[in-house]
């Protein structure tokens, strides 16, 4: 196995030395629960560059529900969010993400922070916090700011982040009464696999069955995760027929710029994204009743 | 301020590994204390095998996919007994935390409920993935004591096994988890 | 001791009721690894070694045109460069042939080949010495298909030409044979290379002893051929240098080819020129890189049948897609030949077997030797014929399997009935015929999932046949206490064939399993007992065992008759005792028996062989009988494909294999659900991908192998015992034959299910969603 080459690890223990350390040293990289990250350090993925070690910053593990937001702290991993009755009931997607990132193993160790800053196209939370609008707290230096998550993302891997800033909270307004909602992934192989595809569909319907509200965004189609307007703008309105949630599904190509590569050619990725959303509109209306 | 009070500017040398300022860590594995000063470079499993001499802690690959290096941990990342693979930490992030590796299974002579049941289901044929995927049984039954087969199944998917095709793996996880559960003692 | 006597002593141990033999029996080994005991070679590190790794080629094809490690030199923490030059015996790691050197001298032949190692003091100077090393290429011109490689003005990658080997099957008149054949169908299937991957990756720990003697502990299948070649590269006399096998963390095939000799003499070139312990190993990534893959194939099948279902002509052209280095891609293309009409009878054949060099990077052994892939071709042929014929698959089988007096492809006669029996059970036990229409009817119902059955059979040629000299050295030694001791240079890597080979001992001594103790393999405590490959080890290494168990009894037999008053052949061993028969008051512990044999001054220490009768065919038509017998199975799957995704679930496999004799049960049936999991992989998710050479599936990322999550629910399994000529109590051959039927039998219920059959592997849900666009099938509620 490889070693790593030289690199400081700098342990922290609460938020303010981290921020003090990420002021003071230059080219310092976060790591939490490692588990991308290290991989990318041994693999070259990443430079060799010298770490902050935040994992246990235990401020920021949190889950908890005031003033109508569910709040997540950053360094919370995904076991704790799945298990969460918090995030069970206000974001049930998100639970349901959690569950897939990986085995058991990463979800005691990988943070919900740290999927964010990985950026990486595929991250199983991210469809979910697409699709629940949710947005970041950020701190740094200068105090703390508010992002929403897709305007976090500048491109593929390119963050609203300055160096001398963390990732500190994840924010979710519940969306209501009515909402209801599914994540799915496909990988290579059932178990432990990254996504070919991922994605989260949240609709709220009315009792006849007509789409209030839609939202639809789906991971590794694209340089970052996306919002598909197009199916979104197709459901908002309808009822939904099978027709209305074919319709829906293929109108996901007009947003998604999915790339060949080892996991999958993008005419493949195109080809399971609409039927991956048709799946999961149609569970969605067999679950309300709305089809049979 | 930081733990490690002053920050030094590494010295960036024209080639070969600088050998690094070395840290101080306490970790408790299997119940006995170690104190180590180790090179914050060092992952956890070269930590454990190398430097504290327990090598049934293996290793598979560089990707954190095998899980052959499977431990249980307790400190870091909450204060819950869960299965991590050690190749994804560095040891000075297990500083304080307790470790519980293959080597503290057995008590007393006295094989462990998983240990007896991989031994008695045949759960094994190179055994080379087997210490990590009886800590990742271990992890997962902590959190699920009671599991369908269904269940083991996703509990141990981080751990490869290319010898057995799993089946008795699942049988003797089963098993040991109803024993686990009549005697009312995980470890 | 004399093959008649032997024969008797086999005789005499079958005709009683056995007392460990078919028992239920833990592995003698596995105690150590529940408890993580130290047993691997990293394991076993005794103090600070240093650490070597190859500086390997990024190119397929290039010469070298200079190398310069003055800046690897000057790296701190790096003490030695290795190139060809410094070698100090002969440049050569060819596992069988000679065509492989150690370290390139002025040309490499695939990406990743070794062109210097650089020792250090640990691995991160290494590498910084490897990303300091400099090295000019030239590329050449490379070929990577099989067909490109065999024309006239394609790159010579050796010498002597790409194509390494044609095989050929010449039998009966396969013209006439299609002219009087009613359907005649053609068709073309592919696999890819695939990486055997075993957990633990290839490493070995070598250091000088005082007395000059390098000592090389290593994971490995073949301790021999790593010592052959380790003492040819270091140049020293064959006695100082000893090879000793750590425990070995799966070997699957590629731990008995290229690789294990690399890193054992990377390790020993580091220990001898330095004068002190080293350790080589890969990252996964470069073992997956340079471990040698099982072949990809290309295989055209074309077959002619009456109407009624009848085969008549079988024509076969198979192409192995080699490495640019023999390995045992000669010898693997016979096999895939000699199996390429699958296990039935076709008065006539023609079959061409071509094994072509390419520049992609190393293939050899795998895990059933080009079986997988011809049963593949062969089995998915039939299902297409059975389509073509409006017969149930099953049936058309039936009609062609071999029974006893078939001849097959080569001519050789089938003696036993153990594919009958295979079927018949496998038939039953899937319930074959109502499962079929049960998914027929499922399939009716238009939903979103389509079910499939499916069926394939095996014929496997057994142990080496024409593939080698096929013997097997077994020592025994017996101390004070009882304890049996068994060394032997056959090697356990997990298939618990040396619990077999105590199994047998116990038996022939009559005592418990758990008093035969197994020595590690050490080629300077033991006799070169050929390869661990094969599925060798129960079969031919256990008649050697019972040879050295036989030559024990040999001598404690007069002993143990004078003092309890009795004639030799009234004399049983069992339960740690040997009595008289019909009267076993009259008895004498085991122990006691061997404390006075020691006491006489007698050594308790024998050395049992066995070798099987030469195997004769003729090399131009293919015709003899190339094997001494044969192992018979057949694997029923049930599979569920999802017509949004096309992922393929396997719900069910029934296997069904005939062992021969099933000396250790337990042991078997696990091989066989590990192997229909590897199967399965094969099937559904593994391929090894180069673009223009270079490896694009490295790691666990890139290379898919199953999971928990992917294994099916349910492995039906029955053992049928049609009792074989050669084996150890008539045992077959059973290491690696479960891993030969899952592509055949998963394709074939895939194919049930969407009614199409698709020929290349693996049916990943790319494949199956453009099959399902073809076909016009679609889910749309």
């Amino acid at each position: 196995m490889q070693h790593l080459a030289d690199v400081e690890v700098y342990s922290v223990r609460t938020l303010r030395e981290a921020l003090e350390l990420l002021s003071s040293v230059k080219g310092l990289r976060v790591i939490a629960g490692g588990t991308d990250l290290i991989v990318q350090l041994k693999t070259g993925v990443v430079p060799k560059t010298n770490l902050l070690d935040v994992s246990r910053v235990d401020e920021l593990r949190y889950v908890r529900f005031e003033d109508g937001i569910l709040r997540i702290g950053a360094l919370t991993t995904f076991m704790e969010i799945y298990r969460s009755e918090l995030v069970r009931r206000h974001a049930p997607l998100l639970a349901e993400a959690a569950f897939t990132v990986g085995s058991f193993q990463i979800m005691n160790k990988g943070t919900i922070g740290g999927n964010i800053v990985n950026a990486s196209p595929a991250a199983d939370s991210l469809p979910p916090l697409y699709a629940l609008n949710a947005e970041l707290k950020i701190v740094g230096p200068r105090g703390e700011r508010f992002v929403r998550i897709q305007d976090f993302y500048k491109g593929y891997k390119k963050l609203d982040l300055m160096a001398d800033e963390l990732v500190a909270e994840v924010r979710i307004r519940p969306p209501g009464e009515g909402y209801v909602g599914h994540f799915f992934k496909h990988g290579l192989r059932r178990g432990d696999a990254i996504a070919v595809v991922n994605g989260a569909v949240l609709l709220r319907l009315s009792p006849e069955g007509i789409v209030r509200d839609a939202r639809v965004a789906l991971g590794a189609v694209a340089p970052t995760v996306v919002r598909s307007p197009s199916s979104e703008r197709v459901l908002v309105g309808s009822r939904l027929s099978p027709e209305v949630m074919w319709r829906a599904a293929e109108a996901v190509v007009n947003d998604i710029s999915p790339i060949d590569d080892v996991r999958g050619s993008a005419a493949y990725r195109r080809e399971l994204s609409v039927n991956y959303v048709f799946m999961t509109l149609y569970r969605i209306a067999r679950e309300t009743g709305v089809v049979a | 301020m930081a733990r490690r009070a002053a920050v030094r500017t590494v010295q960036r040398r024209a080639r070969g590994p600088v050998p690094q300022a070395k840290v101080p860590i306490r970790v408790k594995i299997n119940g006995v204390e170690y104190s180590h000063e180790v090179e914050p470079r060092l992952l956890l499993v070269h930590y454990i095998r190398d430097v504290v001499g327990l090598t049934g802690t293996h290793i598979g690959c560089d990707t954190s996919n095998c899980g052959a290096c499977t431990v249980l941990m307790k400190g870091t990342w909450g204060n819950e007994w869960r299965a991590v693979k050690s190749c994804t930490l560095y040891a000075v992030q297990a500083d304080g935390a307790e470790i519980i590796t293959i080597e503290g299974l057995a008590k007393n002579g006295e094989l462990h409920p998983l240990q007896k049941a991989f031994w008695e289901h045949h759960a094994l044929q190179c055994g080379y993935c087997t210490p990590g995927m009886i800590l990742a049984a271990l992890g997962f039954l902590k959190l699920n004591p009671n599991p369908t087969r269904e269940e083991i199944r996703k509990g141990i998917s981080g751990n490869l096994c290319r010898c057995t095709g799993y089946v008795n793996i699942v049988k003797a996880i089963e098993a040991a988890a109803k024993e686990i559960r009549e005697k009312g003692s995980w470890i | 001791m004399d093959e008649e006597t032997i024969k008797r002593f086999e005789q005499i141990l079958k005709a009683r009721e056995f007392y460990v033999v078919g028992k239920k029996v833990a592995r003698v080994d596995a105690l150590d690894a529940v408890l993580g005991r130290p047993m691997y070679t990293t394991d076993l590190l005794t103090s600070k070694a240093l650490y070597v790794r190859a500086v390997r080629s990024p190119h397929p094809h290039a010469l070298i045109r200079s190398i310069d490690s003055s800046a690897t030199r000057s790296v701190r923490g790096v003490v030695d460069v290795i190139t060809h030059r410094e070698i100090p015996g002969v440049n050569d790691a060819g596992s069988l042939t000679s065509d492989r050197p150690l370290l390139a001298v002025d040309r490499v032949r695939h990406y990743g080949e070794a062109v210097a190692l650089v020792v250090g003091e640990d691995e991160v100077s290494v590498d910084e010495g490897i990303a300091a090393f400099r090295v000019e290429y030239e590329p050449l011109p490379a070929v990577f298909d099989p067909v490109e490689a065999l024309k006239p003005d394609a790159p010579r990658i050796q010498e002597q030409g790409n194509l390494i080997n044609h095989v050929k099957i010449r039998k009966g008149n396969v013209e006439e044979g299609f002219s009087a054949s009613d359907v005649v169908i053609r068709n073309e299937y592919r696999t890819p290379f695939m990486d055997g991957v075993p957990m633990e990756i290839e490493v070995a720990y070598a250091y000088p002893e005082p007395d000059g003697t390098i000592t090389c502990i290593a994971s490995m299948q073949n301790p021999f051929d790593v010592y052959n070649k380790v003492t040819k590269v270091l140049g020293l006399p064959p006695e100082k240098v000893r090879v000793i096998q750590a425990a070995t963390g799966g070997g699957f095939g590629p731990k008995s080819d290229e690789s294990p000799i690399d890193v054992a003499a990377y390790a020993a070139l580091a220990a001898y020129r330095n004068r002190r312990p080293a350790l080589a190993t890969f990252t996964r990534e470069e073992a997956m890189a340079v471990q040698t893959k099982r072949h990809s194939f290309r295989i055209v099948n074309e077959t002619g049948a009456t109407s009624d279902g009848r085969l008549l002509a079988w024509r076969s052209t198979l192409y192995l897609t080699n490495g640019p280095y023999y390995s045992k891609g000669h010898l693997v293309i016979q096999r895939a030949t000699f199996h390429c009409t699958g296990p039935y009878e076709v008065p006539n054949v023609w079959a061409d077997g071509y094994a072509v060099l390419t520049n992609n990077t190393l293939a050899g052994s795998t895990r059933g030797f080009g079986a997988p892939e011809a049963h593949f071709a062969a089995e998915v042929q039939m299902d297409v014929l059975a389509e073509k014929l409006g017969m149930d698959p099953l049936e058309l089988r039936m009609k062609n399997m071999l029974r006893p007096g078939s001849l097959t492809a080569t001519s050789q006669r089938i003696d036993d009935d153990g594919l009958v029996r295979c079927v018949e059970a496998a038939a039953r036990l899937s319930r074959w015929t109502e499962r079929r229409r049960e998914h027929e009817q499922f399939n009716r119902a238009n939903g979103r999932y389509r079910r499939g059955i499916g069926i394939a059979l095996l014929y496997h040629g057994n142990t080496l046949g024409p593939e080698g000299e096929d013997y097997a050295v077994v020592h025994l030694s017996v101390d004070e206490r009882g304890k049996v001791k068994l060394q032997t240079g056959l090697t356990e890597y997990g298939t618990g064939a040396l619990t077999s080979l105590a199994i047998l001992v116990a038996e022939a001594l009559g005592i418990d399993v758990r008093d035969v103790e197994l020595l590690r393999p050490d080629t300077r405590a033991v006799r070169n007992p050929g390869p661990t490959v094969a599925s060798r080890t129960t079969v031919i290494g256990g008649r050697a065992a019972l040879d050295a168990a036989a030559k024990l009894r040999a001598i404690l037999d007069p002993i143990a008759a004078e003092l309890l008053g009795c004639r030799q052949d009234e004399l049983v061993y069992r339960d740690g005792k040997v009595m008289v028969a019909g009267d076993p008051n009259r008895s004498i512990s085991f122990r006691e028996l061997v404390r006075r044999a020691i006491g006489m001054g007698l050594e308790l220490k024998v050395e049992g062989f066995y070798k099987a009768p030469d195997t004769k065919w003729d090399k131009e038509t293919g015709q003899g009988a190339p094997y001494n017998q044969y192992t018979f199975g057949a694997l029923v799957s049930e599979v569920e494909v999802d017509l949004l995704t096309g992922a393929v679930r396997v719900l069910r496999m029934t296997a069904v294999y005939d062992v021969g004799k099933a000396i250790n049960p337990l042991g078997l049936k696990a091989l066989i659900e590990g192997g229909s999991i590897m199967g399965l992989g094969h099937a559904l998710t593994e391929e090894f991908l180069l673009s223009d050479g270079v490896p694009v599936t490295l790691g666990f990322q890139g290379y898919s192998i199953p999971t928990s999550v992917e294994s099916p629910f349910e492995i039906v399994q029955e053992v049928v015992e049609s009792e074989g000529k050669i084996g150890a109590l008539g045992a077959k051959a059973m290491g690696e034959i479960p891993v030969v039927l899952p592509m055949a039998s998963i394709a074939n219920a895939v194919a049930h299910a969407i009614g199409y059959h698709i020929k290349e592997t693996p049916l990943k849900p790319s494949r199956i969603l453009e099959a399902l666009e073809e076909l016009g099938i679609a889910y749309r509620p």
